[in-house]
């Protein structure tokens, strides 16, 4: 990070001279003990939250100018901005703030409908097709007694998210995993997620020969949100490890189910996604959310996958891999991993304790995040320093 | 409200924007952390009823009443601050201290469970420092960065100075010794004392980040609330205030010409040496009474 422009003396030159005295002779500064005479931790609080009254701000100030102990204490809290989210600015207000996730999943229709190799034309989910998901999720999924019911769509959530989704199709040529997949376990410290998780369709290694016609688009597809990652990644990813051809029965069970995970999938702002593949540019380096809480990657094509080292428990949402050995992976609780080694995820800070919903990565040290509230985060030096970014 | 006593509709309202249902935290144990929070907030004033409820209102409520919740260890509020704030905590331990991060937020983790005990021997939960002027948030990260400072600060108290031989000595002047080095160091001295002492407070902070913390200017900004090309534009003319009246007060204090200024200033710059401007950035004319300064 620069410190910016040096200022310059009265005749707007550089005075290295002076500069040097004022350098060093503050740096050099006999550290004071601030002791009872320090503001108290609630006060620096909110004075680093900007609540105090205008009085009590000049107080703390003309003290912290003085004090080398709260000018210290203050320089950790600014430069480990954790919580430092930035003040809402105005496109996030109620009002508008739908537009974010509207956008995003227009955004991501576009580039479904635009990319080529597409075989046919994008099978819209209709409230017809949701009807069979329900029913062939049902089939994945342990006995309703066991799970909660569908949710139903919130009133005021974005139609595109939920309602028109591209279906992925066995047009395609992509095998489906077997309907009867094993349902997940989530982390029992958050029992709301694992309800959801239960049931979801489980990850399977890809067949090596099935991943082609979806190759091009996972690749680009880069993760922009859980929703294009599924629709994207998602028939390389659930491909019969096996290689065998599913019976049509058997397919149509699996799509459906499949179809119901989409669903969840897209449902990120609900805070129930189901779990994400990330495809790199390299095709042969793939990665691969596992449970929702473990990362898997495979180096050559899918065939075979090996676990990823996290560095704290997560419940990820969604991944993206920019280069092969580098991959993002993000989720709730402002979660956000970065491996450049390809073997273990390092945890960054991030300003943000929202859930992070999406990540993109333009190159191996850029990343930008957006959060489930709208927010979008960027950081181009692998996450030593975030910024809101305009969405 | 009368003799700071909140009246019970003032407490329903409270009661009810800070959510403190959701805890099942009772109203007269919202009602003693509001009344704690105002008495320390007016100590030694006696506001108006409008000036306190004021301050009430501006307070984050849903913090206190998470952190009153937690204090009388509701389960709910445990659960909502394990699940939210815990994981927070611990990342800003990591981000604060590095390595050292978690033991110091076990540390912090430790006494807001209550695990610590107090004077009289019971157990009281750290949470009951929490007032909520500032987010329950940014005081946990507060409290982190105070412990963090303090424990760096007592380190390097009892760590020996390093031998002249070593690296990290500081080193001593190249140049052969100015002999009027000491008369150029009383008169930058006398000089920057009067100019600093002139400045405004947010002028003074902005000075010291800058130069004694080595803040960023965007760094500052965060602090300050400003720009960074704000913060940028003040410092600029701070400087150079500084610098006019350092050239004022050498010319016409130490009748030094043009030429002599320059050679006093480069005479200071290559060895700044007992110079401590810690003393002459502190103006508070309360400094060393012993008042608690809490706001």
């Amino acid at each position: 990070m620069t410190r910016g422009p040096v200022p310059h003396d009265h005749d707007d030159r550089p005075d290295a001279a002076f500069d040097a005295v004022l350098r060093r002779t503050l740096a050099g500064a006999t550290p004071r003990v601030g002791g009872g005479d320090c503001p108290d931790d609630e006060t620096l609080g909110a004075w680093f939250d900007r609540t105090l009254p205008t009085a009590a701000t000049q107080e703390v100030e003309a003290h912290v100018a003085g004090c080398a102990r709260c000018q210290a204490i203050a320089t950790v809290f600014v430069r480990t901005a954790v919580a430092a989210d930035p003040a809402p600015r105005f496109w996030f207000s109620w009002r508008v703030r739908w537009l974010v996730p509207a956008a995003a999943v227009a955004a991501a229709l576009l580039l479904w409908i635009a990319l080529p190799g597409r075989p046919d034309a994008p099978v819209l989910e209709t409230v017809t097709s949701r009807a069979e998901r329900a029913a062939g999720s049902a089939l994945a999924e342990p006995p309703a007694s066991a799970r909660p019911p569908e949710p139903i769509p919130a009133p005021d959530a974005p139609v595109g998210a939920r309602d028109t989704l591209p279906a992925v199709t066995a047009s395609e040529g992509v095998e489906r995993a077997p309907a009867s997949f094993p349902g997940a376990s989530a982390p029992p410290a958050m029992p709301a997620a694992a309800e959801r998780a239960d049931g979801l369709p489980k990850a399977a290694a890809p067949a090596p020969g099935a991943v082609a016609p979806s190759e091009n688009r996972a690749a680009r597809a880069e993760l922009a949100s859980p929703t294009a990652t599924r629709a994207a990644g998602a028939p390389a990813a659930l491909a019969n490890p096996a290689g065998s051809v599913p019976t049509p029965g058997a397919s149509a069970g699996a799509l459906s189910a499949e179809r119901g995970a989409v669903a969840r999938s897209a449902a990120a702002a609900d805070a129930a996604p189901g779990d994400a593949i990330v495809s790199a540019d390299t095709p042969a380096s793939r990665w691969r959310i596992v449970d929702r809480r473990r990362v898997e990657r495979s180096t050559d094509g899918g065939r075979s996958w090996q676990p990823a080292a996290l560095a704290a428990p997560a419940d990820l949402i969604a991944g993206a891999s920019p280069a092969a050995g580098v991959c993002w992976v993000v989720g709730r609780g402002g979660l956000v991993f970065v491996t450049t080694d390809g073997l273990t995820f390092r945890r960054l800070t991030v300003p943000t304790s929202a859930d992070v919903t999406a990540v993109r990565a333009p190159d191996a040290r850029t990343a930008v995040v957006t959060t489930a509230d709208g927010r979008t985060f960027r950081t181009a030096d692998l996450g030593i320093t975030w910024s809101a970014a305009v969405p | 409200m009368s003799d700071g006593r909140l009246d019970d509709a003032a407490l329903e309202r409270l009661h009810r924007r800070a959510r403190a249902h959701r805890w099942g935290l009772a109203p007269e144990r919202l009602r003693r952390a509001l009344e704690a929070s105002a008495a320390r907030a007016f100590a030694g004033t006696a506001p108006t009823d409008a000036d306190r409820t004021k301050y009430l209102e501006s307070l984050h409520l849903e913090d206190l009443a998470l952190a009153c919740a937690c204090a009388e260890g509701l389960d709910p509020a445990w659960e909502h601050f394990v699940r939210e704030y815990r994981p927070q905590l611990y990342r800003a331990g990591t981000a604060i201290a590095g390595d050292a991060g978690r033991e110091l937020a076990d540390s912090l983790y430790a006494e807001l469970f209550g695990l610590t005990t107090d004077a009289a021997g019971g157990r009281r939960s750290h949470f009951t420092y929490f007032h909520g002027r500032s987010s329950l948030l940014t005081w946990l990260r507060t409290v982190l960065s105070q412990r963090h400072v303090d424990r760096v600060r007592a380190t390097r108290r009892i760590d020996p100075l390093p031998a002249d031989e070593t690296p990290g000595a500081l080193p001593a002047a190249s140049h052969a010794p100015d002999p009027a080095r000491g008369r150029y160091v009383a008169l930058v001295r006398g000089a920057l004392i009067a100019a600093i002492a002139r400045l405004a407070a947010r002028d003074r902070l902005r000075l010291s980040c800058y130069y004694a913390q080595n803040l960023t200017l965007a760094e500052i900004g965060r602090l300050t609330g400003e720009h960074e090309a704000t913060v940028s534009r003040h410092l600029t003319r701070t400087r150079r205030s500084l610098r006019e009246a350092m050239d004022r007060h050498l010319r016409d204090e130490g009748g030094l010409t043009p030429d002599e200024i320059s050679a006093c200033v480069a005479s200071v710059a290559a060895d700044a040496g007992p110079l401590d401007l810690a003393d002459l950035l502190s103006t508070d004319p309360r400094k060393g009474d012993g008042r608690d300064r809490s706001v």
